[in-house]
């Protein structure tokens, strides 16, 4: 029985290749794409997750704040944490870890500055990540050791575990390998790859606020609940006035447990981009419109071709078979179709993992033994969507008298049904949706690393900022500005593009005042970027009070240029009105030639527009003061280099020459401007190539579908085809018919589509401070894109079957 | 052993309603060869399709071997074939496109809980009977009209029907072929085997026990139906 239906089933395959193809195709690229984001869906809400123990560990952290405004900082000082541990009898343990700090490494012939974490001893107690050689506990006992990750180990020592070997730390500091790490996967939020004791610090960090603020993980003891911790934090900082009047004041208030911090919004400092509840929801919403796309296909492909096979139910009906055989048949053979589709799926996914974690920079595994989830959610999708397909023909066709159809009548009625045009018009509107939600997000990414940061970041070079060597070394400066592939070059202290850095309040005249951040820059700095003053000017070398003595003098009078955001804090409406204003300020979190002016006055020459962003891109761009101030620079500015754009690697090897003739004694720290936008903004770059990725695979796949429609439509009318023909009509009359009714679908699907792609875009939208408009153009481009794939899809069909010979048509049926 | 007491079959369509069959009194004894004929449209099939039970009266009563079966369900009807044996063939054969030969006979046997091994044995024989063992393999594509009709006769053949229903099983065939079909049908008659075909041809009518005259739905006797 089952051999005769098999026997059935695929031969009607074999005899229906075209169909078949079509419809198996569509669905694997369908099941691997939604595989894919699946995947990355996973890795997101995974997020340290793996690590054992991982619910009994925290982070605790809080907020610095200047005036009363809250400022939350994920690092905090370290005698805080340590304080808190002490006199907290529910912390089981205390888990140090410092800011990614960068400093060379050399063994042998090989050097390059690193990415270094320092830890304490206890660290790895809390966080016992996977080792291959050493002893994870005890390897920061020691102040002189170091724990490597694989791909380091591999990189100065050649081999995976060369525990006991030595390295070098900026060329004199001598650490021992006493454990190798597996390399830590994408999903958590430790960013650790270079890890040295905290008692090694002292020789290796300079500067002491460096040393002092640190991440801290705490261990709970067994059976205590995070809020018993949290609810103890305000009477702590009460209790210690000196943590919150110091130099840096720190509040404690918040108690995170380790899996949730990835998904919590960026705060000042944290080691990765965090991810966010709405880029989940939107990977899973496209997701979910391309599985319906590839599912609407293959219920329609799979309902056109079933209705071919009428006769077959007719006789198997007179011989005896009851409605529930037909219906276990048809769905017995979508489940067939949609588990052949799953397998191409699976080997679809594997295929493209390497290049699909190469891009969203993850190391997503398809790990079938690992995960039972990824056998047991294919399965379902395969039974739910083979079931979907087969049931639908199998209730029409079973519902069929057989007298009817075994009485030669026009083969079926299915195959024009209304839930055919209504299923047809839903993938329509799935795809148009999808293409403004693409259209949204990629022009999205775009404006936020180019024209949101207001900035010409084109050619850009960034020297060696940090406090072991500046590039603005005077002498260094003055060479590589000389250079033939160089166009310009300034010195810049603090984040151009925008993020943490230090705050002053500044108060003006009127009395009002704003927390500002703090730039250090010199004349010609705004012009290297492209900028022009919205108000007053710029700074120039023509202006004596620009810049302060060379001495430092306190109380003599500078210059300074502030942001159209602080003219707002401080309440000018016109950029105009600040400028010839005295302003006042006082650095809050005092360091280098802040502290020589604790109680600053300056004037404002000019405004500069909101350039940069906020990390998160959830705020804007914050106030800002610019100052001019050599001495800060010479020691701790960047060179911002722009380059000419022609001979761009002998101008490389120019500034690499200089920097060793002329530089401090250490491997040159430089790169693009470019490194730095993608590496804040590139995840939406990435989001949005993937999903257009994604989209162009729904088209593709969407194409797939009609152009089996049109196929199976053309030949239902074959005979109606032939006999207009020899009527007269010409191929265009046919072709003009086919279109009609492949248009009122796409008409039909852009009612739902508008809506709810104008929905899914606000929401997404929503998440960026400086964000784009949803315009009206892009609701009719999305249809008539749509539209255009229907009609060249169809076209391409009709023609060829108009092309037919009448003859040929009529003797088919 | 079938009985028809005012059979009416009405078809509603949205805007017609056909009167495909009007007060059919016919009683047919077993071992008896029926002929139905009439005019095109006149309910032939329609009658044939409600003998068979693949199709239900609008009104009035079925004693089928001994049941009342007209207001059955659908289910309930496929079960009394499945316990009788009918064995059906149209003039347009109705042969599985994808299954050859032997798989389209050997449907009759699947839904009867026939033995795989038994069914092989008796689609074989009946090939054989119909003079077509050798092309068991082929697609019915690959046959001619008359080797196609003959598949479908071996095909209502194989589960030793008590009733054998043919809708113009020779209206499709030259008169060579349609001459092999007659013989097989005559054949069977007997042994328990009631025979009941429509057709067209006067020349095979006649072969017939009696023949049934139809016009616009009702039993006509020959003599007003010549008129
Ligand atoms: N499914 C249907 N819906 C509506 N009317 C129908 C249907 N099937 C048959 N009829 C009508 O019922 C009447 C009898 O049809 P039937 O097929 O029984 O005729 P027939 O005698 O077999 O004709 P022919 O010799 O041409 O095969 C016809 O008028 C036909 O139009
Ligand atoms: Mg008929």
């Amino acid at each position: 029985m089952l051999r005769n239906y098999l026997a059935a089933a695929l031969r009607n395959l074999a005899r229906n290749r075209l169909y078949a193809a079509i419809n198996i195709i569509g669905l694997a690229v369908g099941f691997a794409a939604t595989m894919l984001i699946a995947l990355f869906v996973r890795d997101e809400l995974t997020y340290d997750r793996w690590i054992p123990g991982h619910e009994s560990i925290y982070r605790v952290s809080g907020y610095t704040a200047v005036a009363e405004i809250k400022q939350a900082q994920d690092a905090l000082p370290r005698e805080v944490a340590e304080a808190l541990t002490q006199e907290t009898p529910e912390i089981a343990a205390l888990g140090q870890l410092s800011f990614t700090e960068h400093y060379s490494l050399r063994k042998g012939e090989t050097e390059a500055t690193e990415e270094i974490h320092f830890a304490n001893s206890q660290f790895f107690a809390l966080f016992p990540l996977p080792v291959i050689a050493g002893n994870l506990q005890t390897a920061l006992a020691a102040p002189n050791s170091i724990v490597l990750t694989r791909r380091f180990a591999r990189k100065y020592f050649g081999r995976d575990a060369p525990v006991g070997e030595t390295i070098e730390v900026n060329r004199d500091v001598v650490l021992r390998v006493t454990a190798v790490l597996e390399d830590l996967p994408s999903n958590t939020h430790l960013d650790l790859s270079i890890v040295i004791p905290i008692e090694a610090m002292d020789a290796i960090v300079t500067e002491t606020y460096r040393r002092d603020i640190m991440y801290a993980y705490v261990r709970l003891a067994p059976d205590v609940s995070p809020t018993r911790l949290l609810a103890a934090l305000p009477a702590f900082n009460e209790r210690h006035p000196a943590f919150t009047k110091a130099r840096y004041p720190y509040w404690l208030d918040t108690v995170t447990p380790i899996a949730d911090i990835h998904l919590r919004p960026d705060n000042a400092g944290s080691m990765k981009p965090s991810g966010s509840a709405a880029t989940i929801a939107n990977a899973t919403a496209i997701a979910v419109l391309i599985l319906t796309i590839a599912s609407i296909n293959f219920v329609n492909l799979t309902t056109a071709r079933a209705t071919r096979r009428s006769v077959e139910v007719g006789v198997r009906k007179v011989s005896g078979a009851a409605r529930r055989q037909f219906i276990a048949q048809f769905i017995g053979e979508a489940v067939f179709y949609a588990a052949l589709g799953m397998a191409a799926a699976v080997a679809m996914t594997a295929l493209a993992l390497r290049s699909f974690n190469g891009f969203l920079q993850r190391t997503v595994t398809l790990d079938f033994a690992r995960d039972p989830i990824l056998i047991l959610l294919p399965t379902v999708i395969v039974l739910v969507a083979g079931a979907a397909a087969g049931a639908y023909p199998a209730l029409v066709l079973s519902r069929f008298s057989p007298a009817r159809v075994l009485k030669g009548e026009p083969r079926t009625r299915v195959g024009r049904s209304r839930g055919r045009h209504i299923l047809v018009a839903a993938q329509f509107a799935a795809l148009i949706a999808l293409a403004l939600v693409a259209t949204a997000i990629t022009r999205q990414a775009r404006h936020t690393s180019t024209e949101a940061l207001r900035l010409d970041t084109d050619q850009m070079l960034i020297v060696h900022e940090g406090p072991r060597g500046s590039g603005c070394a005077p002498e260094f400066a003055t060479h590589v500005r000389g250079l033939a592939g160089v166009r310009a070059a300034a010195c810049i202290m603090g984040p151009v593009l925008g993020g943490p850095s230090l705050l002053m309040d500044v108060s003006a005249p009127n009395g009002m005042s704003a927390k500002s951040q703090y730039i250090v820059i010199e004349p010609g700095s705004f012009e290297l970027y492209g900028l022009r003053p919205i108000a007053g000017r710029f700074f120039s070398s023509v202006y004596g009070s620009d810049a302060p003595p060379l001495d430092g003098k306190i109380d003599l009078a500078q210059n300074a240029i502030i942001n159209a955001a602080l003219a707002r804090g401080l309440g000018y409406a016109n950029p105009q009105d600040a400028i010839g204003e005295t302003i006042r300020f006082t650095a809050t979190i005092a360091r280098s030639a802040t502290e020589k002016r604790p109680n600053a006055v300056t004037e404002v020459v000019g405004v500069v527009s909101d350039f940069g962003a906020s990390r998160n891109l959830k705020e804007s761009a914050p106030p800002r003061v610019f100052f001019i101030e050599p001495d800060t620079l010479q020691t701790s500015g960047a060179l911002h280099v722009k380059l000419t754009g022609r001979e761009i690697p002998e101008t490389l090897a120019a500034i690499d020459e200089l920097w060793k003739k002329l530089g401090p004694p250490q491997p040159i720290e430089r790169y693009f401007l470019a490194r730095d936008i993608e590496a804040r903004y590139g995840q939406y770059a990435r989001l949005g190539e993937m999903v257009a990725t994604f989209a162009a695979l729904a088209v593709f796949i969407s194409c797939l579908g009609l152009f089996g429609l049109a196929a199976f439509a053309a030949e239902q009318r074959t005979k109606e085809i032939g006999v207009r023909k020899s009527m007269g009509a010409s191929g265009a009359d046919i072709v003009r018919l086919m279109l009609w009714d492949f248009s009122k679908p796409v008409l039909w699907g852009s009612l739902i589509a508008w809506p709810a792609g104008y929905l899914i875009m606000r929401r997404w939208l929503d998440n960026f401070a400086d964000r784009i408009d949803i315009e009206f153009w892009m609701f009719p481009t999305a249809s008539a894109l749509a539209l255009l794939i229907a009609l060249l899809t169809v076209v391409g069909h009709a023609l060829l079957v108009a092309r037919a010979e009448p003859v040929k048509a009529l003797r088919y049926e | 052993m079938l009985k028809l007491n005012n059979i009416a079959k009405v078809y509603r369509t949205t805007d017609v309603q056909t009167q495909a069959l009007d007060a059919i009194n016919l009683e047919i004894r077993p071992n008896e060869f029926v002929g139905i004929m009439g005019p095109s449209g006149c309910g032939k099939s329609t009658l044939l399709n409600v003998l068979g039970l693949v199709d239900q009266p609008t009104s009035g009563e079925y004693w089928f071997y001994g049941e009342n079966v007209a207001g059955y369900s659908e289910d309930q009807l496929t079960a009394v074939r499945r316990k009788i044996g009918v064995g059906f063939i149209f003039q347009s054969f109705n042969l599985i496109d994808d299954l050859n030969v032997a798989e389209n006979v050997e449907v009759a046997l699947i839904y009867r809980r026939v033995a795989a091994g038994e069914r092989r044995r008796r689609v074989t024989k009946v090939l054989e009977h119909v003079g077509l063992s050798h092309r068991a393999k082929h697609m019915p594509q690959q046959l001619s009209g008359g080797q196609q009709q003959r598949v479908a006769v071996a095909r209502a053949l194989v589960c030793e029907p008590k009733l054998i229903l043919a809708d113009e099983p020779t209206g499709n065939l030259d008169t060579a072929n349609g001459e092999a079909v007659m013989q097989m049908l005559e054949q069977c008659v007997g042994n328990d085997t009631t025979v009941i075909m429509v057709t067209h041809a006067e020349a095979f009518a006649a072969r017939a026990h009696r023949c049934i005259h139809l016009l616009d739905g009702r039993i006509v006797d020959p003599i007003s139906a010549a008129a």
